[in-house]
């Protein structure tokens, strides 16, 4: 049978405050184990929880962003279980009444405009870490210094139907929330989470499936590998007349699977209740309007604006905006050097294509964006050829030198004096005498082959304009 | 009732042995008969109170601030290892 | 010796507080085995704060009326570097890595701290015999019970083991033991005083207070514990008044109503019969009186006993051999860790509590119970807050009967129980209401009245409270032991 899928994501942020949601506490990464706790995030008996303001407005800031209603009175309930990295006994969430409802999120995949439900936003406390490699067969044990920093849950609707689509959409949130400011997006310390549900129904019907809930997912691609593993496996027993179980799975990327949790078969009762120790919520228009006027320019608007301020094609613009690191570079180099497409360009193909293969951030490299901004104005002035350009250009990549520098330092000055290039093309042309004749019998298409060794013999340095220049003229 | 009452046990991580659990479960019963006296009144147009007083809104601006003597806190713990608190091993759930 | 009576001493240098400490501890050496009020004491750090009070003094440097004076804490106030145990084998050997509010507070005033106070285990119980640490005695009558959760506190003022001091009231647990024990004590407004520091029974009701041997001793306490704490997000950002300002000033013209409903079922004549004598006291001394009703109270301890251990449930699943407390010694695993901890370490009481809470928050349950009881306790609190647009104060009766024998109603919860049934209301609706003695019974125990006031009335009730301690003779009288 032909299935399609239903997915929807859950993702957990964690924002961006310098202390903890309900204590001060930092919520820095990497201290030594239980060196940010205090009574309060430790769960001690006759310990308080007191709110985050920042982490509210952060909060607002992404329900905002996402087009979400601020709902005016949120309420922070415990959610009942037990667990090491989980102190008090209870997590503090909000569930019934959470902060943001009904916003929503454009993808494009494949060219396909889709917009995404967000069904909620909600405010909740992380738990601590248990750790399992500590060297004890028989104990685990747990650090609690990111116990109680601040997350937000993110739940989009049953709205995707691809992997693809769910990598897009995670790819997309991630965004938003690291442009404004609320998440540093960083997967590999946990900061940014996401869970999958994924069910299947045939094409065409109405009703949901049972669906499963991946989790362990923390990057875009261990997204759609896990999903469409999912899709496969539902699909294999569904077409075995077999039953999909609702449960938690774990992607496990090394063996390309999902895996079901070992959880005791005892259902989960949270026994959610509104947290006596916390006041009701209330954010109201005026606070919610000053949020707003804080937000900065989200991904569509810059690129809205490098369409119309700079000239860029929409594709370019999309590129460059689809993270704010990328986008600030950009602009950076163009305050340097104002020729946006140039160094679009320049970004899109050079840039872009060493951060993939080196797997690093805009952030982490060494070349500085005025830096390439004078590279290319070089260019452009005919200092330098385009060629050379590509060597400077890795030159200041891997070591972050300037390109004055980088040209003194190994004599990459195009040489413009045509007296030399001439002196060149004589030596060529008296070599060449064969395909001197070619080119004279009408097969000019040997012409590239002599401008690419009187390149080659200047060391790629000879300007060639004047190469071509003096060629023809020499040919003819 | 019984079974209500050791699914609740379970829930909030107690056992008790047999005869406690009969005990328990008599004198749960009786309270239970007793709060059904509630279902007397009609509170459909009700607000539910989950604060005695009305009051919304307390913050704290974002500041770390280390606590004191976070060291204590693992100090006190009846099992420790390298300033982490130890339980039995849990398999894995993520 | 009263708060008062021995900071005037202190203050003509009649007395050090070193001296008195010594025979505080002394007087406990001697009536504690008898009593059981004190489960720890601090005579170490006691006799050091006595003596750095003194040396104040000849200094010329009191920290105010608090200074040098010798009060105890009901175990369940935390207290840095001394074990706070919550009347609980979970927390026998619990020692707080952190100073609670009103502990901090009691230091910064000078107060010298005797010790911690016996009560019902994690304050769940009315007659004290829920310690995991041996019951307290009612100095008045050693085969009665002192009241709860309190006991402690109440049996420690009334036998002068200390000058004054603290407990919490979730459901009636200072009043009632007050009542019991013919003292003064204190429910504030929910939020007048911090709960950081306050090891939680039912956050939403929960309330420390001070217990004292009269009306002017709880402004003291009172002016002591008051105020907004950032710790805690219930607590009220609202100026604290000197609670001692307002205690001379006249009560004639003012109205104090009493709710027909409080004299109905299971109430004791002489209990009767004694606020019906108070109240006319009352209106000799110029008040009025007159009869109101609240028309929900008979719902207040079912709904009470819904909200109080649905919270309850949670606030103790902290308590799991993990982080402090007690822990099994042989886990076989986590499970068996946790079950066998808590199991070990609740006592009967707290764990029909715990599984009572876990039902009516449990799936299927909560709309029916959780949520219900919710919306009664907005009726009962409205019904409060139209009675008391009509009179300044409501006078009950703080108890139905007087002390009961020690065991004569450990097995049946509800009639323990309903020894708060005119206190739990008052916890519901967030109001401050004040127990004070107001009669004996014939076999001469203790009977005490409750006044209840509107939101952040405190002053109000001292004011009346104070008015008619002035014109009788009860709160004077002193068990002999």
């Amino acid at each position: 049978m032909k299935y399609e899928a239903v997915i929807g994501l859950e993702v957990h942020a964690q924002l961006a405050t310098k202390s903890k949601l309900f204590c001060p506490c930092s919520t820095a990464f990497g201290a030594k184990p239980n060196t940010n706790i205090c009574p309060v995030c430790s769960g001690q008996a006759g310990a308080l929880p007191v709110l985050n303001k920042m982490a509210v407005e952060m909060a607002v800031k992404s329900g905002l962003a996402l087009g979400c209603t601020i709902q005016e009175k949120s309420i922070f309930a415990r959610k009942n279980y037990f667990y090491p990295d989980l102190p008090k006994g209870y997590q503090i969430s909000q569930y019934e009444k959470p902060l943001c409802l009904n916003g929503h999120l454009d993808i494009v995949t494949d060219g396909k405009l889709k917009r995404v439900h967000i069904q909620r936003i909600h405010m909740e406390e992380d738990a601590g870490k248990l750790l399992h490699e500590t060297g004890h067969e028989n104990f685990s044990h747990v650090d609690l210094n990111r116990c109680s920093t601040p997350l937000i849950e993110i739940v989009s609707g049953p709205d995707l139907s691809t992997p693809q689509e769910a990598a897009d959409t995670y790819r997309k949130l991630r965004n938003i929330l690291v442009y404004l400011e609320v998440c540093d997006g960083n997967m590999q310390e946990g900061n940014l989470r996401c869970d999958a549900n994924v069910s299947l129904r045939p094409i065409g019907a109405k009703a949901f499936g049972t669906r499963s809930e991946i989790k362990n997912v923390n990057s875009f691609k261990f997204l759609e590998n896990a999903i469409a593993y999912e899709i496969k496996r539902q699909a294999e027993i569904l077409d075995g007349g077999g039953k999909v179980v609702q449960e938690t799975r774990l992607w496990n990327q090394a063996k390309q699977m999902t895996t079901s949790m070992r959880s005791k078969e005892e259902a989960h009762d949270y026994r959610y209740f509104p947290d006596p120790d916390l006041l009701p919520l209330v954010v109201d228009t005026l606070w919610i309007e000053k949020i707003k006027s804080s937000l900065p320019e989200l991904p569509e608007a810059k690129a809205e604006r490098f369409v119309s301020d700079y000239g860029l094609p929409e594709q370019d613009a999309q590129v460059l905006t689809a993270e704010k690191p990328m986008a600030h570079y950009f602009e950076e180099c163009i305050v340097g050097f104002n020729a946006p497409k140039k160094i679009a360009n320049w970004i899109m193909a050079e840039l872009m294509r060493e951060l993939k293969s080196r797997e690093l951030d805009i952030t982490q490299i060494k070349m500085k964006p005025n830096q390439l901004a004078h590279m290319v104005a070089l260019i452009e002035n005919g200092t330098i050829s385009g060629a050379i350009g590509k060597t400077i250009f890795m030159e200041m990549l891997n070591s972050g030198t300037d390109p004055d520098k980088i040209i003194e330092a190994k004599g990459l000055k195009q040489v413009t004096d045509t007296s030399t290039i001439e002196i060149v093309i004589d030596k060529i042309i008296a070599k060449e005498t064969e395909n001197v004749q070619r080119y004279k019998s009408g097969k000019t298409n040997v012409f590239g082959f002599f401008v690419g060794a009187v390149m080659k013999e200047m060391g790629g340095k000879a300007n060639p304009k004047i190469v071509n220049e003096i060629l023809r003229k020499k040919l003819n | 009732m019984k079974k209500v009452l050791e699914k609740m046990i379970r829930l909030a991580r107690l056992k008790l042995p047999e005869e406690e659990m009969n005990r328990l479960t008599k004198k749960t019963e009786h309270v239970l008969e007793y709060i059904e006296r509630l279902k007397e009144l009609n509170t459909d147009d009700i607000e539910p109170t989950s604060h005695a007083i009305e009051v919304v809104n307390a913050f704290r601006e974002d500041a770390a601030t280390p606590f004191s003597n976070p060291k204590k806190i693992v100090e006190i713990a009846p099992k420790s290892f390298e300033n982490l608190f130890e339980v039995p091993r849990v398999i894995d759930e993520g | 010796m009263k708060v008062k009576e021995l900071s005037e001493k202190l203050a003509r240098k009649e007395i050090a507080s070193v001296e008195i400490t010594e025979s505080y501890f002394k007087k406990i050496e001697k009536l504690n085995p008898k009593l059981n009020c004190y489960l720890t004491l601090c005579k170490e750090s006691a006799l050091k704060t006595a003596k750095e009070s003194d040396e104040r003094r000849s200094k010329g440097k009191t920290l105010g009326p608090l200074d040098g004076i010798p009060i105890a804490l009901k175990d369940i106030f935390i207290t840095e570097g001394v074990k706070t145990t919550c009347a609980s084998k979970i927390l026998e050997n619990y020692n707080p890595p952190y100073e609670g509010t009103t502990a901090a507070a009691f230091k910064k005033a000078g107060a010298v701290l005797l010790g911690k106070l016996n009560m019902d285990e994690f304050a769940m119980g009315s007659s004290n015999e829920f310690s995991a640490f041996g019951p307290v005695k009612n100095p008045w009558n050693l085969d009665c019970i002192p009241g709860g959760s309190s006991g402690g506190s109440a049996a420690a003022v009334a036998a002068d083991l200390c000058v004054a001091a603290t407990g919490t009231d979730t459901g009636g647990s200072i009043r009632q033991p007050a009542a019991l024990c013919n003292i003064v004590g204190l429910k504030p407004t929910y939020g007048r005083v911090t709960r950081y520091g306050l090891i939680a029974f039912a956050s939403s009701l929960d309330q420390a207070g001070p217990m004292t041997k009269d009306v002017t001793d709880a402004a003291l306490m009172m002016n002591v514990m008051a105020g907004f704490d950032p710790m805690d997000s219930t607590s009220l950002n609202v100026p604290v008044p000197d609670y001692t300002a307002s205690l001379t000033k006249p009560i004639n013209g003012l109205k104090l109503g009493i709710p027909k409903e409080y004299f109905i079922d299971g109430i004791d004549s002489e209990v009767k019969q004694a606020i019906e004598i108070a109240a006319k006291k009352y209106e000799t001394l110029g008040a009025k009186v007159e009869t109101i009703s609240l028309p929900h109270t008979k719902y207040a301890v079912p709904a009470y006993y819904i909200i109080a251990p649905a919270e309850a449930s949670a606030n103790l699943a902290r308590y799991d051999g993990v982080r402090f407390g007690l822990r099994t010694p042989k886990p076989e695993d986590l499970l068996d860790l946790y079950e066998k901890s808590r199991t070990f370490g609740f006592g009967p009481e707290v764990t029909l509590r715990i599984v009572l809470g876990t039902y009516v928050l449990s799936t299927g349950y909560y709309d029916a119970y959780y949520l219900k009881a919710q919306k009664v306790r907005t009726l009962i609190k409205k019904d409060f807050l139209e009675a008391l647009q009509k009179v300044d104060a409501i006078l009950t009766p703080t108890a139905p009967t007087p002390a009961f024998k020690i065991g004569e109603k450990t097995d049946d919860p509800l009639k323990m129980y309903l020894s708060d049934i005119f206190t739990i209301p008052v916890n519901l609706a967030g109001l401050p209401a004040l127990s004070l003695p107001c009669g004996f019974s014939k076999a001469g125990l203790p009977i005490g009245m409750q006044l209840i006031g509107k939101h952040l009335g405190e002053e109000k009730l001292f004011q009346i409270g104070f008015a008619y301690e002035q014109a009788t003779e009860w709160h004077k009288r002193r068990p002999a032991l």
